[in-house]
Protein backbone atom coordinates (compact mmCIF):
# COMPACT_ATOMS: atom_id res chain seq x y z
CA UNK A 1 0.00 0.00 0.00
CA UNK A 2 3.02 2.34 1.28
CA UNK A 3 4.28 1.76 -2.30
CA UNK A 4 1.87 2.47 -4.15
CA UNK A 5 1.25 5.74 -2.44
CA UNK A 6 4.70 6.78 -3.37
CA UNK A 7 4.29 5.52 -6.93
CA UNK A 8 1.15 7.51 -7.03
CA UNK A 9 2.70 10.59 -6.01
CA UNK A 10 5.70 10.08 -8.47
CA UNK A 11 3.17 9.86 -10.97
CA UNK A 12 1.17 13.35 -10.06
CA UNK A 13 4.63 14.76 -9.90
CA UNK A 14 5.97 13.93 -13.22
CA UNK A 15 2.92 14.55 -14.90
CA UNK A 16 2.73 18.46 -13.20
CA UNK A 17 6.13 18.95 -14.20
CA UNK A 18 4.99 17.68 -17.76
CA UNK A 19 2.23 19.65 -18.15
CA UNK A 20 4.43 22.63 -17.91
CA UNK A 21 5.51 22.36 -21.03
CA UNK A 22 2.96 20.55 -23.21
CA UNK A 23 1.18 22.75 -25.33
CA UNK A 24 4.98 23.86 -27.00
CA UNK A 25 6.10 20.27 -26.68
CA UNK A 26 3.57 19.28 -28.70
CA UNK A 27 4.11 21.83 -31.24
CA UNK A 28 7.35 20.95 -31.09
CA UNK A 29 6.74 17.41 -31.99
CA UNK A 30 4.08 18.42 -34.56
CA UNK A 31 6.78 20.30 -37.02
CA UNK A 32 9.61 17.68 -35.80
CA UNK A 33 9.65 16.21 -39.18
CA UNK A 34 8.80 19.25 -41.20
CA UNK A 35 11.72 20.49 -42.77
CA UNK A 36 10.93 23.92 -43.14
CA UNK A 37 11.53 24.64 -39.68
CA UNK A 38 14.21 24.58 -37.64
CA UNK A 39 14.02 22.99 -34.30
CA UNK A 40 16.18 23.96 -31.11
CA UNK A 41 16.03 21.96 -27.51
CA UNK A 42 18.11 22.84 -24.72
CA UNK A 43 18.04 20.76 -22.00
CA UNK A 44 18.55 22.17 -18.36
CA UNK A 45 21.36 20.07 -18.51
CA UNK A 46 23.23 22.62 -20.51
CA UNK A 47 22.47 25.51 -18.50
CA UNK A 48 23.59 23.46 -15.20
CA UNK A 49 27.01 23.52 -17.87
CA UNK A 50 27.34 27.24 -17.53
CA UNK A 51 27.23 27.34 -13.32
CA UNK A 52 30.87 26.41 -14.00
CA UNK A 53 31.61 30.35 -15.53
CA UNK A 54 33.12 32.20 -13.00
CA UNK A 55 31.67 35.57 -13.72
CA UNK A 56 34.07 38.49 -14.48
CA UNK A 57 31.51 41.61 -13.83
CA UNK A 58 27.79 42.27 -12.55
CA UNK A 59 26.78 42.08 -16.26
CA UNK A 60 27.91 38.64 -16.42
CA UNK A 61 26.66 37.55 -13.34
CA UNK A 62 23.71 38.87 -14.17
CA UNK A 63 23.22 36.61 -16.79
CA UNK A 64 25.05 33.28 -16.00
CA UNK A 65 22.37 33.59 -12.68
CA UNK A 66 19.73 34.06 -15.09
CA UNK A 67 20.80 31.41 -17.32
CA UNK A 68 21.43 28.74 -14.35
CA UNK A 69 17.43 29.29 -13.11
CA UNK A 70 16.50 27.98 -16.49
CA UNK A 71 15.13 24.41 -17.29
CA UNK A 72 14.81 24.34 -20.82
CA UNK A 73 14.31 26.07 -24.00
CA UNK A 74 12.83 25.13 -27.01
CA UNK A 75 12.05 26.90 -30.35
CA UNK A 76 10.25 26.22 -33.87
CA UNK A 77 11.25 28.71 -36.58
CA UNK A 78 10.71 28.96 -40.41
CA UNK A 79 11.68 31.90 -42.77
CA UNK A 80 10.13 30.80 -45.54
CA UNK A 81 6.64 29.47 -45.06
CA UNK A 82 3.47 30.77 -47.10
CA UNK A 83 0.82 30.38 -44.47
CA UNK A 84 2.97 31.78 -41.10
CA UNK A 85 -0.15 34.28 -40.30
CA UNK A 86 -2.44 31.19 -40.07
CA UNK A 87 0.14 28.91 -38.30
CA UNK A 88 0.92 32.42 -35.56
CA UNK A 89 -2.96 32.68 -35.42
CA UNK A 90 -3.58 28.88 -34.50
CA UNK A 91 -0.45 28.62 -32.32
CA UNK A 92 -1.48 31.48 -30.25
CA UNK A 93 -4.96 29.88 -29.62
CA UNK A 94 -3.74 26.76 -28.66
CA UNK A 95 -1.64 28.40 -26.16
CA UNK A 96 -3.84 31.03 -24.93
CA UNK A 97 -6.18 27.82 -24.23
CA UNK A 98 -4.12 26.38 -22.27
CA UNK A 99 -3.99 28.86 -19.24
CA UNK A 100 -1.06 31.37 -20.43
CA UNK A 101 -1.30 34.96 -19.63
CA UNK A 102 -0.90 37.23 -22.05
CA UNK A 103 1.88 39.64 -21.45
CA UNK A 104 2.60 41.73 -24.05
CA UNK A 105 1.62 42.26 -27.91
CA UNK A 106 3.72 43.50 -30.38
CA UNK A 107 1.90 44.54 -33.94
CA UNK A 108 3.86 46.21 -36.92
CA UNK A 109 3.35 46.12 -40.53
CA UNK A 110 5.88 43.37 -40.92
CA UNK A 111 4.84 41.01 -38.00
CA UNK A 112 2.69 40.40 -35.06
CA UNK A 113 4.14 39.48 -31.79
CA UNK A 114 2.52 38.44 -28.83
CA UNK A 115 4.62 36.84 -25.41
CA UNK A 116 2.61 34.88 -22.75
CA UNK A 117 3.63 33.68 -19.23
CA UNK A 118 2.59 30.98 -17.13
CA UNK A 119 2.99 31.26 -13.51
CA UNK A 120 3.44 29.59 -10.69
CA UNK A 121 3.06 30.87 -7.04
CA UNK A 122 3.91 34.28 -8.20
CA UNK A 123 7.17 33.20 -10.11
CA UNK A 124 6.94 32.90 -14.08
CA UNK A 125 7.85 29.45 -14.67
CA UNK A 126 7.10 29.26 -18.41
CA UNK A 127 7.97 32.30 -21.05
CA UNK A 128 6.21 31.84 -24.59
CA UNK A 129 6.97 34.04 -27.29
CA UNK A 130 5.62 33.74 -31.11
CA UNK A 131 5.95 35.53 -33.89
CA UNK A 132 4.26 35.53 -37.54
CA UNK A 133 5.62 37.56 -40.38
CA UNK A 134 5.01 37.42 -44.23
CA UNK A 135 6.78 34.38 -44.46
CA UNK A 136 8.01 34.01 -41.09
CA UNK A 137 6.88 31.93 -37.98
CA UNK A 138 8.62 31.74 -34.36
CA UNK A 139 7.54 30.34 -31.11
CA UNK A 140 10.06 30.13 -28.48
CA UNK A 141 9.55 28.94 -24.68
CA UNK A 142 11.68 29.52 -22.00
CA UNK A 143 11.24 27.22 -18.73
CA UNK A 144 12.47 27.26 -15.72
CA UNK A 145 12.52 30.32 -12.92
CA UNK A 146 12.17 33.62 -14.94
CA UNK A 147 13.21 36.92 -13.81
CA UNK A 148 11.85 39.35 -16.71
CA UNK A 149 14.25 41.94 -15.79
CA UNK A 150 16.75 40.06 -16.89
CA UNK A 151 15.36 38.91 -19.86
CA UNK A 152 17.21 41.62 -22.12
CA UNK A 153 20.46 40.95 -20.85
CA UNK A 154 19.66 36.39 -21.03
CA UNK A 155 18.17 37.34 -25.00
CA UNK A 156 21.53 38.68 -25.89
CA UNK A 157 23.56 36.13 -24.19
CA UNK A 158 21.88 33.12 -25.53
CA UNK A 159 22.57 34.73 -29.25
CA UNK A 160 19.95 32.21 -30.79
CA UNK A 161 18.25 33.64 -34.16
CA UNK A 162 14.57 35.05 -32.86
CA UNK A 163 15.69 35.88 -29.37
CA UNK A 164 15.77 39.77 -29.55
CA UNK A 165 12.53 40.16 -29.45
CA UNK A 166 12.78 39.31 -25.68
CA UNK A 167 14.04 43.06 -25.89
CA UNK A 168 10.93 43.97 -26.39
CA UNK A 169 9.98 43.04 -22.83
CA UNK A 170 12.35 45.68 -21.81
CA UNK A 171 12.16 48.28 -24.01
CA UNK A 172 8.29 48.54 -23.44
CA UNK A 173 8.85 48.87 -19.58
CA UNK A 174 10.71 51.87 -19.75
CA UNK B 1 47.56 -3.10 -0.53
CA UNK B 2 49.63 -2.16 -3.40
CA UNK B 3 47.13 -4.06 -5.80
CA UNK B 4 44.26 -1.95 -4.41
CA UNK B 5 46.32 1.36 -5.24
CA UNK B 6 47.17 0.05 -8.99
CA UNK B 7 43.85 -0.60 -9.09
CA UNK B 8 42.42 2.36 -8.50
CA UNK B 9 44.94 4.42 -10.69
CA UNK B 10 44.68 2.23 -13.64
CA UNK B 11 40.42 2.76 -12.97
CA UNK B 12 41.33 6.51 -12.80
CA UNK B 13 43.07 7.06 -15.58
CA UNK B 14 40.89 5.16 -17.92
CA UNK B 15 37.75 7.26 -16.92
CA UNK B 16 40.18 10.58 -17.31
CA UNK B 17 40.83 9.28 -21.19
CA UNK B 18 37.24 8.24 -21.69
CA UNK B 19 36.08 10.80 -23.43
CA UNK B 20 38.97 11.53 -25.68
CA UNK B 21 38.77 7.65 -26.38
CA UNK B 22 35.75 7.53 -27.93
CA UNK B 23 36.11 10.76 -30.16
CA UNK B 24 39.35 9.67 -30.60
CA UNK B 25 38.23 6.13 -31.66
CA UNK B 26 35.56 7.43 -33.56
CA UNK B 27 37.89 9.94 -35.76
CA UNK B 28 40.76 7.16 -36.36
CA UNK B 29 37.74 4.91 -38.02
CA UNK B 30 36.76 7.83 -40.83
CA UNK B 31 39.46 9.83 -42.79
CA UNK B 32 39.50 12.66 -41.97
CA UNK B 33 40.05 15.99 -43.94
CA UNK B 34 40.58 18.44 -41.58
CA UNK B 35 42.09 17.77 -37.91
CA UNK B 36 42.62 21.15 -35.74
CA UNK B 37 43.82 20.73 -32.12
CA UNK B 38 43.41 23.75 -29.89
CA UNK B 39 44.84 24.99 -26.61
CA UNK B 40 44.99 27.80 -24.67
CA UNK B 41 47.86 29.13 -25.96
CA UNK B 42 46.61 28.35 -29.47
CA UNK B 43 43.15 29.56 -28.97
CA UNK B 44 44.56 32.67 -28.08
CA UNK B 45 46.74 32.72 -31.57
CA UNK B 46 43.12 32.65 -33.46
CA UNK B 47 42.19 36.28 -32.08
CA UNK B 48 44.76 38.33 -34.00
CA UNK B 49 42.76 41.23 -33.42
CA UNK B 50 44.03 40.99 -29.73
CA UNK B 51 39.91 41.34 -28.70
CA UNK B 52 39.92 41.03 -24.68
CA UNK B 53 36.35 39.53 -25.10
CA UNK B 54 37.40 36.98 -26.56
CA UNK B 55 40.19 35.85 -24.60
CA UNK B 56 37.81 36.35 -21.86
CA UNK B 57 35.31 33.91 -23.56
CA UNK B 58 37.46 31.10 -24.30
CA UNK B 59 39.22 31.78 -21.03
CA UNK B 60 37.57 28.46 -19.60
CA UNK B 61 38.74 26.15 -22.20
CA UNK B 62 41.81 23.72 -21.38
CA UNK B 63 41.86 22.06 -24.97
CA UNK B 64 39.60 21.64 -27.96
CA UNK B 65 39.79 19.52 -31.04
CA UNK B 66 38.04 20.01 -34.20
CA UNK B 67 37.59 17.32 -37.13
CA UNK B 68 35.65 18.00 -40.33
CA UNK B 69 34.89 14.44 -42.28
CA UNK B 70 33.54 13.39 -45.28
CA UNK B 71 29.58 12.93 -44.20
CA UNK B 72 28.96 10.22 -47.31
CA UNK B 73 31.62 8.50 -45.09
CA UNK B 74 29.60 8.35 -41.90
CA UNK B 75 26.76 5.92 -41.68
CA UNK B 76 23.43 6.18 -39.22
CA UNK B 77 25.15 3.28 -37.56
CA UNK B 78 27.74 5.18 -36.83
CA UNK B 79 26.31 8.19 -35.10
CA UNK B 80 24.34 6.23 -33.16
CA UNK B 81 27.46 3.82 -31.78
CA UNK B 82 28.82 7.25 -31.24
CA UNK B 83 25.90 8.31 -29.25
CA UNK B 84 26.07 5.05 -27.12
CA UNK B 85 29.84 5.12 -26.64
CA UNK B 86 29.19 8.98 -24.87
CA UNK B 87 26.24 7.70 -22.97
CA UNK B 88 27.96 5.26 -21.67
CA UNK B 89 30.66 7.47 -20.23
CA UNK B 90 28.00 9.64 -19.22
CA UNK B 91 27.34 11.97 -21.65
CA UNK B 92 24.00 13.47 -22.17
CA UNK B 93 22.94 14.93 -25.15
CA UNK B 94 22.18 18.86 -23.80
CA UNK B 95 20.94 20.52 -27.05
CA UNK B 96 19.52 19.76 -30.26
CA UNK B 97 19.41 22.13 -33.49
CA UNK B 98 17.61 20.61 -36.87
CA UNK B 99 16.82 22.30 -39.56
CA UNK B 100 16.86 20.98 -43.91
CA UNK B 101 19.93 21.04 -44.11
CA UNK B 102 21.88 20.67 -40.70
CA UNK B 103 21.14 18.55 -37.57
CA UNK B 104 23.66 19.56 -34.85
CA UNK B 105 23.52 17.47 -31.73
CA UNK B 106 25.52 18.36 -28.34
CA UNK B 107 26.36 16.35 -25.82
CA UNK B 108 27.49 17.56 -22.31
CA UNK B 109 29.20 15.81 -19.45
CA UNK B 110 29.57 17.74 -16.14
CA UNK B 111 32.97 17.49 -14.20
CA UNK B 112 34.39 19.59 -12.19
CA UNK B 113 35.85 20.42 -15.85
CA UNK B 114 32.67 20.09 -18.24
CA UNK B 115 33.03 18.47 -21.34
CA UNK B 116 31.36 18.99 -24.77
CA UNK B 117 30.96 16.94 -27.68
CA UNK B 118 29.46 18.84 -30.80
CA UNK B 119 28.26 16.68 -33.83
CA UNK B 120 27.29 18.52 -36.67
CA UNK B 121 26.09 17.06 -39.83
CA UNK B 122 24.61 18.03 -43.20
CA UNK B 123 24.33 16.47 -46.27
CA UNK B 124 28.23 17.58 -47.86
CA UNK B 125 30.09 17.68 -44.18
CA UNK B 126 30.46 16.00 -40.67
CA UNK B 127 31.98 18.22 -37.78
CA UNK B 128 33.31 17.25 -34.41
CA UNK B 129 34.30 19.52 -32.00
CA UNK B 130 35.04 18.22 -28.69
CA UNK B 131 35.59 20.97 -26.05
CA UNK B 132 37.11 20.28 -22.27
CA UNK B 133 36.55 23.42 -20.49
CA UNK B 134 33.11 25.71 -21.34
CA UNK B 135 32.69 28.43 -23.41
CA UNK B 136 31.65 31.49 -21.42
CA UNK B 137 28.26 32.83 -22.68
CA UNK B 138 28.02 35.54 -20.30
CA UNK B 139 30.77 36.89 -23.17
CA UNK B 140 28.72 36.94 -26.33
CA UNK B 141 26.88 39.59 -25.97
CA UNK B 142 30.02 42.37 -25.89
CA UNK B 143 32.11 39.74 -28.96
CA UNK B 144 29.27 39.93 -31.45
CA UNK B 145 29.06 43.79 -31.22
CA UNK B 146 33.19 43.41 -31.54
CA UNK B 147 32.55 41.08 -34.81
CA UNK B 148 30.26 43.73 -36.23
CA UNK B 149 32.78 46.25 -36.15
CA UNK B 150 35.91 44.47 -36.50
CA UNK B 151 37.61 41.92 -38.60
CA UNK B 152 38.34 38.33 -37.13
CA UNK B 153 40.74 35.71 -38.72
CA UNK B 154 37.37 32.84 -38.87
CA UNK B 155 39.99 29.99 -38.71
CA UNK B 156 37.78 27.55 -39.80
CA UNK B 157 36.12 29.17 -43.01
CA UNK B 158 40.06 30.60 -43.75
CA UNK B 159 41.10 26.73 -43.96
CA UNK B 160 38.58 26.08 -46.08
CA UNK B 161 38.83 28.86 -48.62
CA UNK B 162 42.42 27.79 -48.67
CA UNK B 163 41.37 24.12 -49.56
CA UNK B 164 39.20 25.24 -52.32
CA UNK B 165 41.92 27.32 -54.08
Amino acid sequence: MKNLIIILITACIGFSANAQNDVVTKLFNDYYDDENFTKISVSSKMFELFTHIEPGDEDEEEILEAVSKLKGLKVIAADSVGNSKELYTKAVKKISGNGYEELMEVKDAEEDMKFMIREKDGIIDELVMVVGGNKSFFILSLYGEIDLKKISKLSKGMNIKGMEHLKQLDDNKN
Amino acid sequence: MKYRFLTFFIFLSSYCFAQSNVVTDFKENHETALSLYFYPSTLRMINIERNLEFDEMIREIKKARFFKMDSGAVSKADLSKLAKDLTNIGFEEVMFIKDKDTDIRVWGKEKRNPELVIISKSDEELMLLEINGMINIAKIPKLTQTFNQSGFLDVLNLTGEKKKK
